[in-house]
């Protein structure tokens, strides 16, 4: 059918599964998009395994926290309270509403976390190209959790409470809230800029 | 161009759902040897596991609109808000922006959503050929825009995590925001499951 070293270039679009010569259509350091479905199939926007690593380690810094420290700050009548995300999930779980506190839980404080220890596994292994076994495992994991980390929308959430309730109270930003934007765009930085491409070319050669 | 086979498929080959790599095929039951999972030229069931997560959150987003989703007690006044109650208070209190962003979150996208992925899987299954650049794009787009419509749980957490001992206002939790919930995980795990390659399966020449 086709010669072999005409196969090793080849590529199927992922969206339309159209079969492309990747001798031809993808080009390093330009846009390339799919001719038939125009999905980008290669961006020249991407970060390298180091800076990647570093955008990281600036997430995990900042992780704690942001999870611990008050968000908010809320005074009403003299009374002031604090809201941050662990605090959120443990009121909701003492009124009863786990369901919705297995949701903030999950995409705020587990998938964030468990993303990051697993692309600093993988990202480590290969810089340092150790034969590591569970490296496609753990990469296949932090692509499937990627869908579930909400934190963009939650800073959008903070915001529409806050106008909620800023008529009746006085609002004041704490320090977690800062610590969570770091959070937000080291993770969002290093989400849209990792070179998956290189990565999985990485793990194919270091194995397993 | 003709009328050679385009896709992968359709040449020999399967590409991996989960790391992209090429494989030639071979056999009936194969695992990708780069990130050692079953592949399959198509993602099995897709088109039914679709329409049956679809319905449910379609089924599940009429009770999430209609009953209450949380109750305020603030000051001596109790309010009890479903989703659109919410939206036209913000409208009241002079926030018309944000009851914007609000409306298109809660209300807009999902119900958009909905529509556009049943039209996507209706076109996939009736075997249409035209317009299937528009139908990859409204993928995309609900794709992207579904995880979005979370909000209305978030703010709901965050008046329950604020006002949490009740001393000077306390937020009640209703039904309908577990509903809503679900409406959106529902939906988000219906886009996930459809095959987007299979739009493009009737198409056999592009000029
Ligand atoms: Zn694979």
């Amino acid at each position: 059918m086709l010669n072999t070293d005409k196969a090793a270039h080849l590529e199927a679009c992922p969206e339309c599964d159209l079969l492309i010569d990747a001798s031809e259509q993808v080009r390093e350091g330009y846009v390339s998009q799919c001719p038939r479905c125009l999905g980008v199939l290669e961006h020249p926007l991407r970060l390298s395994i180091k800076h990647n690593f570093i955008c990281v380690l600036t997430g995990l810094v900042f992780y704690f926290p942001a999870i611990f420290l008050p968000i908010l700050k809320f005074t009403m009548l003299g009374n002031t309270e604090a809201m941050s995300i662990v605090g959120c999930v443990l009121a909701l779980f003492a009124t009863t509403n786990y369901g919705i506190a297995g949701i903030v839980f999950f995409t705020l404080v587990l998938v964030p976390l468990v993303k990051m220890m697993l692309i600093i596994f993988v990202t480590t292994r290969l810089y340092y190209s150790v034969k590591t076994p569970f490296l496609a495992v753990s990469f296949r994991w932090y692509n499937s959790l990627s869908h579930w980390g909400m934190l963009d929308i939650f800073l959008l959430g903070v915001l529409v409470a806050a106008i909620k309730l800023a008529n009746d109270a006085e609002l004041e930003p704490g320090l977690g809230l800062y610590a969570f934007i770091i959070l937000l765009l080291s993770s969002a930085l290093q989400t849209q800029l990792l070179n998956k491409k290189l990565l999985w070319k990485l793990i194919e050669r270091h194995g397993q | 161009m003709g009328n050679r086979p385009l896709s992968a498929l359709q040449q020999g080959y399967l590409c991996c759902r989960s790391c992209h790599k090429l494989i030639p095929k071979a056999g009936q039951v194969m695992r990708c040897p780069r990130c050692r999972r079953k592949v399959y030229p198509r993602v099995p069931y897709s088109l039914a596991q679709s329409w049956a997560l679809l319905l449910s959150g379609f089924f599940l987003y009429i009770p999430a609109n209609v009953l209450p989703i949380m109750t305020l007690y603030k000051g001596g006044t109790i309010r009890t808000d479903t989703i659109m109650s919410g939206i036209i208070n913000l409208m009241h209190i002079g926030m018309t922006p944000i009851a914007i962003i609000v409306f298109i979150a809660s209300i807009l996208v999902p119900l958009l959503k909905m529509l556009a992925l049943a039209m996507i899987l209706l076109a996939v299954q009736c075997k249409r050929q035209c317009n299937v650049c528009l139908r990859t794009k409204m993928y995309r787009v609900v794709e992207f825009v579904g995880r979005w419509s979370m909000l209305d749980i978030f703010v709901i957490s965050i008046l329950v995590g604020i006002v949490k001992f009740g001393r000077v206002a306390s937020v009640d939790v209703e039904p309908a925001a577990w509903l809503f919930a679900c409406v959106v995980i529902l939906t988000m795990l219906a886009a996930m499951r459809f095959d987007s390659r299979l739009i493009w399966d009737e198409i056999n020449e592009y000029e």
